[in-house]
């Protein structure tokens, strides 16, 4: 007979610290799991570019259970290691070569959208866009663009601010109030 | 200080979305070991982000993870093809170059039409099988079990849906690690101490049909087993629990 299951809450940071200085693979499913999209969202920030943030990211993930044993608690939490070495292997990449081959490219990609049909461009985000907006239907569309551009584009409340030219204060509030909203749907 | 008004301020946000430099990042870190209503605030904000990614498919690949296992494991130190392709370094003249450019343009344009058909059709796809979800989980005969993570996984969770009169029983995945390689999720329903099994489902599809369950139940387990499923459950492998 399977005995029953008894729940011990214990911490998930050190459950990984401790992984990690293991030399224990499934550190990096749950740093992944749990830390993955907020990683990748400091390097897309730097980088401008998904499909390179997430070669970034990659090559993060084999740097951080190489030097995980070298993580030190004192200065900040794993969470905030994590994200400083995933910003500054972004800032290496915008200097090695593939990073300016790189933006070439996209250079290149943007006279196409520009040069093609861009309002069947235009149309086919906006379908693209209306659906996935069926799914948080909760919120109103200043809403969608800011928890978009927050947590998926790597945007800071600042640079918000500046783009959509709405001040400081009224982006956090808003991120916040939506957020929640979404919070209590889950 | 005024907690409450800190919690507010929007900090917390930027911190938990990664946009925080250092510094700030560091004293985040100071204030939520000071205050354990900010340690709480980070982890709701935390759960409800990494769920939102994870609904809207705009997490990391899954393959990014699993190429950095592959290297990890092979131990191998060789660089990582990058997804961007070289440029072409002939440009021997001024027409070549603009026919090279012009085909480049036409192949792009191609790319990113079948890119957005392709994206479009499988959105409307996930569409069509939200609203199917949402009458499951909206259907008043459904008694709804909420499912945490145990100490392998404490983030996990996951709603389970069972009707009282269809019998049916439905998991909604929120959260779950990616198992290994070979490996499955399985529930169990477990009635005084003994695990029956109700089947093996995916983890990252957010809401799956298990079985038809007419029997009593003190509680709902997720173990990870072999793939396919094991006859009794690994407990030591437990990863979430919803009491009835």
């Amino acid at each position: 007979m399977a005995e029953p299951i008894h729940i011990t809450k214990i911490q998930t940071e050190e459950r990984i610290i401790a992984l990690l200085e293991a030399k224990d693979e499934h550190s990096i499913r749950l740093i992944f799991d749990r830390y993955g999209n907020a990683m990748l969202n400091a390097i897309l920030k730097v980088v401008g570019n998904r499909a390179m943030a997430e070669d970034v990211l990659q090559e993060v993930l084999v740097k951080v259970w190489k030097k995980g044993g070298t993580y030190k608690k004192g200065k900040g939490t794993l969470f905030t290691w994590l994200v400083s070495i995933s910003r500054n292997a972004a800032i290496d990449k915008t200097r090695s070569k593939e990073f300016s081959q790189a933006r070439k490219s996209t250079d290149l990609d943007n006279y196409v959208y520009d040069s093609e049909s861009q309002s069947q461009r235009n149309s086919n985000l906006n379908e693209l866009k209306g659906n996935v907006q069926e799914m948080v239907s909760l919120l109103e569309e200043h809403e969608r663009q800011l928890i978009s551009m927050a947590f998926f584009e790597g945007y800071t409340h600042n640079d918000i601010s500046k783009e959509l030219d709405t001040p400081l204060g009224t982006v956090k509030t808003r991120i916040r109030s939506a957020l929640k909203k979404l919070r209590n749907f889950i | 200080m005024d907690i409450k008004e800190y919690i507010e301020s929007g900090i917390l946000e930027e911190y938990v979305s990664g946009l925080l430099t250092d510094k700030d990042n560091e004293e985040v870190d100071r204030i939520a070991g000071l205050y354990p209503e900010v340690q709480d605030e980070i982890d709701e904000i935390r759960s409800a982000y990494n769920l939102l990614a994870n609904r809207l498919g705009i997490a990391p690949d899954s393959s990014v993870l699993e190429k950095s296992l592959a290297q990890i494991s092979s131990n191998i130190d060789e660089e990582i093809v990058p997804a961007q392709k070289e440029e072409s370094k002939d440009r021997s003249g001024i027409l070549l170059y603009a026919i090279a450019a012009v085909v480049t343009l036409l192949l792009v344009s191609t790319a990113i039409n079948f890119y957005f058909f392709f994206q479009i059709d499988e959105l409307n796809q996930n569409y069509s099988e939200a609203v199917e979800n949402l009458s499951v989980i909206q259907n008043t005969s459904a008694k709804k079990i909420i499912m945490t993570g145990l100490p392998n996984s404490p983030e996990s969770h996951a709603s389970l849906y069972w009707n009282e009169q269809t019998k049916d029983i439905y998991i909604q995945v929120g959260d779950l690690p990616v198992p290994p390689s070979g490996h499955q999720y399985q529930l169990w329903a477990e009635i005084d101490g003994v695990m029956v099994n109700m089947g093996v489902f995916h983890h990252n599809q957010s809401l799956q049909h298990i079985t038809k369950y007419d029997g009593i139940a003190d509680a709902f387990d997720v173990t990870l087993e072999v793939e396919g499923g094991s006859e009794t459950a690994t407990v030591e492998n437990a990863y979430l629990r919803g009491a009835i």
